[in-house]
């Protein structure tokens, strides 16, 4: 492991001034909430920063906070505590799921939120030190190479999928985001967060360097409103999703009059299907129409040479989850 | 998958906890080696692509299934109160028989290790709908 310095900021303000102090030095310094990525990634030598600034130092910044409705989570929270929290249990399903489902009860204990939602891809080319678009090189050994676990939308030039299921579960729930930079805040819509490779292929989000995310915000749920999140994995714990489904409905007499289906482990960025929420908007759930929505989620699907078995998967997946909101 | 059933003759058994154990440890080995643990390399570098704790997918413990243990006990003379060597030998018969199950359970027979989702998905018998 490269030597590095820690910085253990008191507050917020003076970790972004850690950052931006050591990039004036020309130190590459990079911000840290639990560290369970992070610190496998530099043993790896997979990323080299000179200095990590932690921010689970600071206090405060992990508080679920409900107003008007509205309820604000604090990036640097649990995903243990996130998913335990009886609020967000309550009534942002999807979310305390999704944050249940994400590795193990140790890595839960330690793993942030906001980290989760960070997380850099699991592709195993760039995992393993090829210099690929992720790693700052130029090219994606995933197309002609062992692509099992790779994209069937949205991908190119790089094909990754977007690991994180708190991310997918923040999109379907229309979440927004809030990033602190030294220079002050601003708020992302999650679902305009994640870029496309074609945006820039070695970046999977819009957090630029020295910036750190702070809080997401959720709307106010209104009394209909149920979800889901349902994650499909190659053994029973431990695992990125193969493919996984995040799904939130209003539901007013039996009709849906609103819907947001967000699907994970298919695309490098959560990936939303907004046809198929035409398709449920206004009509009352049934196992046929669920079935037309499994139909109409992969229509358009490019796997690559190995991933083919995606689509039969993702297409009984979204049906599944679907049809047990009839 | 839901049960495991292993029966083994291992002439007398001396210690029936320790060698239940024993026989449930080498089967979730061939499980696992069946069901989940794979080397991937890239073919260009020759580079492993799935190595270290987190890759090689090893079995956890939620993925054991129920396993269930048999002895018939017999004493051909030569081991004290008959015993013979267990050893993993639990492990050897188990690819074999998670590979007919799956034949029982899809009609297809698998040939390639480990038997995962995207080669029964490829092999025809499909998702059920």
């Amino acid at each position: 492991m490269k030597t590095f310095t820690n910085a253990s900021p008191k507050d917020l303000a003076q970790a972004l001034t850690f950052v931006k102090q050591a990039h004036a030095d020309g130190k590459a310094a990079v911000l840290a909430g639990g560290g369970s990525d992070l610190l496998g990634q530099m043993k790896e030598r997979i990323v080299t920063p000179d200095g990590l600034v932690r921010l689970t130092s600071i206090r405060g910044l992990d508080q679920v906070k409900e107003e008007k409705g509205r309820v604000t989570i604090g990036g640097l929270i649990t995903l243990d505590a996130l998913s335990h929290h009886p609020l967000i249990r309550r009534q942002y399903a999807v979310l305390a799921e999704a944050a249940q489902d994400v590795a193990t009860p140790q890595i839960r204990n330690v793993a942030t939120l906001a980290g989760n939602v960070m997380q850099r891809p699991w592709c195993w080319y760039y995992r393993n030190g090829f210099k690929c678009f992720k790693a700052g090189g130029n090219t994606c050994y995933s197309v002609s190479g062992e692509n099992q676990f790779h994209a069937i939308f949205g991908g190119g030039p790089s094909h990754i999928v977007h690991p994180s299921d708190t991310a997918t579960a923040l999109v379907a729930l229309n979440a927004k985001f809030r990033i602190a930079g030294s220079g002050g805040e601003r708020v992302v819509a999650a679902q305009e967060f994640f870029t496309l490779p074609t945006v820039n292929a070695a970046r999977e989000n819009v957090l630029a360097d020295g910036e750190a995310l702070v809080a997401v915000m959720l709307p106010a749920p209104p009394a209909g409103m149920r979800s889901t999140y349902h994650k499909i994995m190659d053994r029973e714990a431990w695992t990125h999703a193969v493919v996984s489904a995040a799904v939130v409905l209003h539901i007013e007499k039996g009709v849906c009059t609103q819907a947001r289906v967000v699907l994970g482990g298919v695309a490098p960025i959560p990936w939303r299907l907004p046809e198929v929420e035409k398709l449920l908007t206004g009509q009352k759930m049934t196992p046929e129409l669920a079935a037309k929505a499994g139909e109409m989620a992969v229509a358009g699907a490019k796997p690559l040479a190995k991933n083919g078995y995606k689509v039969p998967l993702t297409q009984a997946m979204v049906k599944r989850v679907l049809a047990s909101f009839a | 998958m839901i049960k495991y059933l292993c029966v083994h003759d291992c002439g007398g058994i001396i210690n029936p906890l320790t060698a239940t154990s024993q026989i449930k440890g080498g089967a979730l080995m061939g499980i696992g080696m069946a069901l989940h643990e794979d080397l991937v390399y890239d073919r260009r570098s020759g580079q492993p692509l799935s190595a270290g704790y987190y890759g090689a997918r090893i079995l956890t413990h939620r993925d054991a299934p129920e396993i269930d243990v048999l002895f018939i006990e017999g004493n051909d003379g030569y081991g004290l109160y008959g015993a013979k060597s267990m050893g993993e030998s639990s492990k050897v018969p188990a690819v074999a028989a998670v590979a007919n199950a799956v034949f029982n359970a899809t009609g297809q027979r698998m040939k390639d290790l480990p038997i995962t989702r995207d080669k029964i998905v490829a092999a025809g018998a499909g998702v059920r709908s």
